[in-house]
């Protein structure tokens, strides 16, 4: 499996990365992004299995990263995970094609439940 | 002085706790706010005006709240917004109220009013901060002023370098712009790298 995890802070992607079970990280090759502009360039060229995606970044931000990104690929799964918990932000994710969108700091339970759906 | 680290661990937990503020605020004007990366960063203490507001010159007048909150960590929330906005935030909060008071007339609503959003954001914030670091905050009364200078003197507070974290409240539909500061003092600095290791450490 290929996991992309974009966020703007090494902190952010550390979580995530902990927090993927060790089966799965081992089996997969993992890949990260600090930024939106860099989220659509990653995706291009690994076309990855399942993205991670944070909202609030330099340079281009995940609304508009998800937006470019389903646009090439209409298929592209991608969870937003997130501070930005507004109830609007939710929806617009949502409408961008995002297929679930994850409060800041993600569980590890849900991450492992996320990567089984895809397994 | 704060090393790239453990700048950028406070950066995302902050990012994280202003997130569940903004949110507060946001869903109770059924609106949306633009989140911005927060900016961190140390300065000595007569520095914090300029750090906070801006050149002196030209600086309009602006409504500036300030409340103290104490516990593990102490430290002062600063809310300002411009006249203008806070106007607009007014309107706002009466559209949401049912009852509308003309605003020029009524600067003690919009006081309150504008205590009132300072209070739900710095306390959801620094709540949410000390929840991440596994602390307790408890917070003063707020106090609002107008004016184009911050009145405290930091210096007789015993402050000698201070740690801005500064983020930014916006609704861009209703021209609402307001930002928000979290200082911290001298002796804050050893154990907020302290919890913040201890964190990293934890969740990486």
């Amino acid at each position: 499996m290929k996991i992309l995890i974009v966020d703007d802070t090494k902190l952010s992607r550390a979580m995530i990365l902990k927090r993927i079970p060790d089966n799965v990280k081992n089996s997969s090759k993992i890949f990260q992004g600090t930024n939106g502009r860099e989220a659509v360039e990653l995706y291009k060229e690994i076309k990855p299995d399942i993205t991670f995606l944070d909202l609030t970044m330099p340079e281009m931000d995940g609304f508009t990263a998800l937006e470019i990104i389903r646009a090439h690929d209409p298929d592209a799964l991608v969870y937003v995970v997130t501070a930005d918990i507004q109830a609007k932000a939710r929806d617009r994710v949502l409408e961008l094609g995002a297929k679930g969108i994850e409060r800041k700091p993600i569980d590890e339970g849900r991450i492992a439940q996320i990567l089984d759906t895809i397994r | 002085m704060l090393d790239n680290e453990i700048k950028e661990a406070l950066e995302e937990l902050i990012n994280i706790s202003y997130g569940s503020a903004t949110a507060a605020i946001a869903d109770l004007f059924d609106s949306f706010a633009q989140l911005k990366v927060p900016g961190i960063q140390v300065v000595p203490v007569e520095e914090v005006e300029h750090a906070v507001l801006g050149k002196n010159d030209h600086r309009p007048d602006l409504y500036i709240t300030t409340q103290m909150f104490k516990g593990t960590f102490k430290g002062e929330i600063l809310f300002v917004i411009d006249k203008q906005s806070a106007y607009n935030m007014q309107n706002l909060i009466c559209l949401l109220e049912k009852v509308c008071i003309d605003q020029e007339e009524n600067d003690t609503e919009k006081r309150q009013s504008i205590l009132e959003i300072a209070n739900i954001l710095g306390a959801s914030c620094i709540g949410k901060l000390a929840e991440l670091l596994g602390s307790v905050v408890s917070f003063l009364p707020p106090n609002i002023e107008l004016d184009n200078r911050l009145l405290m003197d930091r210096e007789k507070a015993g402050y000698s370098k201070v740690l801005i974290i500064s983020t930014l409240l916006e609704f861009e539909d209703e021209q609402i712009t307001g930002h928000l500061f979290i200082l911290f003092d001298d002796e804050i600095f050893v154990w907020l790298e302290k919890s913040l290791y201890a964190f990293i450490e934890e969740n990486t």
